[in-house]
């Protein structure tokens, strides 16, 4: 390559701010230059298109920043400087723990499995779950205890994760509560036909609300990935199911 | 400019496998190179609207913190070197699709080249960023990554040319 070519290499192959008339002119004479710019086209010709598995991926980013990154972020915010002290107590490993888990049981305990997982998004159909209230009240109860056993440490690393876990059952509980709703209006459009149309809105309007929680959930989760500690691992061991709203046409199949 | 979700999707899109490959080369396990891509999108969006300083594009930033998040976990800059991985470049080059009947394996092309040199082709030619920016993060000098981008045409000008005669 010339000293010549060289002068031109920063916008030879630069979609940004154009080409200079030198460098037309240039090019026009230099085979060389003609030469690495018809490389440098059939290089961004071969490129393989994006495959399925990257789509999800992008997907799984795209859905994230939209539910919420700010929350997510805080999350993490939160829990790398409770994490950081390098000590998690038993009561922490377990709330953290537990609160999945019991979101697992509130949905797993039902007469219909869910089949998705986050990467399949083809929609579920809505189970008919059983509120394991007892779950809810074994949380309430171990954060009372954690907040008692650590009521005269005043450590900021606690109350971060603390904030954190009661964040974790809040959202649960909502859940769960949406959940309950959709559940107990299907039963009711089951039994009342006339309704259907009236019944379809609301069911949309709480599907939408349903899907909207749990994406919260989930990025409350996700941001205990990013602590790189045990609780991550655990985490990470769990197949973690994402419930998505039903796939165009599921709505009228469920009424 | 990211000022929408439409507009975050499609940066995503345009980014994602070159954030990848960039996070291999940085020496990410490719068991983790989701994960940690996924942390790197939602840091950069977050800093993005906390702090933009419009003399920098969204890729410069998404590129930029990838590998600040990654000398934030190994807290030494030097440990990033040295740990190119070894697949790199079928990792590369995998996303590169053969093209029948031309007059050369695009694949087998860019599989001549070393790994800091398909770097350097992911972000000049497909992510269209500066020499100055890519010099900053690969940790060179922008007179050295200029040079070497010759270097690479060169070098695949002359395999062509040499499958041409054989």
């Amino acid at each position: 390559m010339s000293m010549e070519c060289e002068k031109f290499l920063e916008q030879s192959y630069s979609s940004v701010g154009g080409q200079s008339a030198d460098f037309a002119a240039h090019l026009a004479i230099c085979p060389a230059c003609q030469k690495n710019l018809e490389i440098v086209n059939s290089l961004q010709k071969s490129r393989a298109p994006l495959d399925s598995s990257e789509m999800s991926e992008i997907f799984s980013i795209v859905n994230s920043s939209e539910a919420g990154a700010i929350i997510g972020m805080a999350s993490a915010k939160a829990t790398t400087a409770s994490f950081g002290v390098g000590k998690i107590s038993f009561w922490i490993a377990a709330l953290l723990l537990l609160v999945p888990m019991a979101y697992f049981a509130l949905f797993f305990e039902s007469s219909q499995s869910i089949e998705n997982s986050f990467s399949d998004s083809k929609g579920i159909s809505i189970p008919n779950a059983v509120i394991d209230a007892e779950k809810i009240e074994e949380l309430e109860s171990l954060i009372a205890r954690f907040e008692k056993e650590n009521a005269g440490t005043a450590s900021e690393a606690a109350a971060n994760d603390l904030l954190l876990a009661k964040k974790m059952l809040v959202l649960g509980k909502e859940l769960a509560h949406t959940h309950a709703e959709i559940t107990k209006l299907l039963s009711s459009s089951d039994s009342d036909s006339d309704s259907d149309s009236i019944n379809k809105e609301a069911f949309e309007k709480l599907m939408n609300k349903y899907d909207k929680q749990k994406i919260d959930f989930v990025i409350l989760i996700n941001s205990l990935r990013e602590t790189g500690n045990k609780t991550r691992d655990w985490l990470s061991e769990a197949d973690f199911p994402v419930i998505n709203l039903p796939a165009t046409g599921e709505e009228e199949n469920a009424f | 400019m990211v000022n929408s979700q439409k507009e975050f999707e499609d940066q995503v899109k345009e980014t994602y496998r070159s954030l990848k490959l960039f996070l291999r080369y940085l020496g990410v396990n490719q068991g983790e190179v989701a994960d940690v891509a996924h942390e790197v999108y939602i840091k950069a969006l977050k800093a993005y609207k906390d702090s933009y300083n419009d003399s920098r594009s969204f890729k410069n930033w998404l590129f930029a913190i990838a590998k600040n998040t990654l000398i934030d976990q190994k807290r030494n800059r030097n440990a990033l070197k040295n740990t190119v991985s070894i697949d790199f470049s079928t990792t590369y080059v995998s996303s590169f699709t053969e093209v029948i009947q031309s007059q050369f394996a695009m694949k087998e092309l860019v599989g001549i080249l070393e790994e800091k040199d398909q770097m350097i082709v992911e972000f000049r030619f497909f992510q269209d960023l500066p020499f100055k920016e890519i010099a900053s993060l690969m940790d060179m000098s922008e007179g050295a990554v200029k040079m070497r981008t010759g270097r690479i045409l060169n070098k695949l000008r002359e395999k062509i040319e040499q499958g041409k005669d054989s």
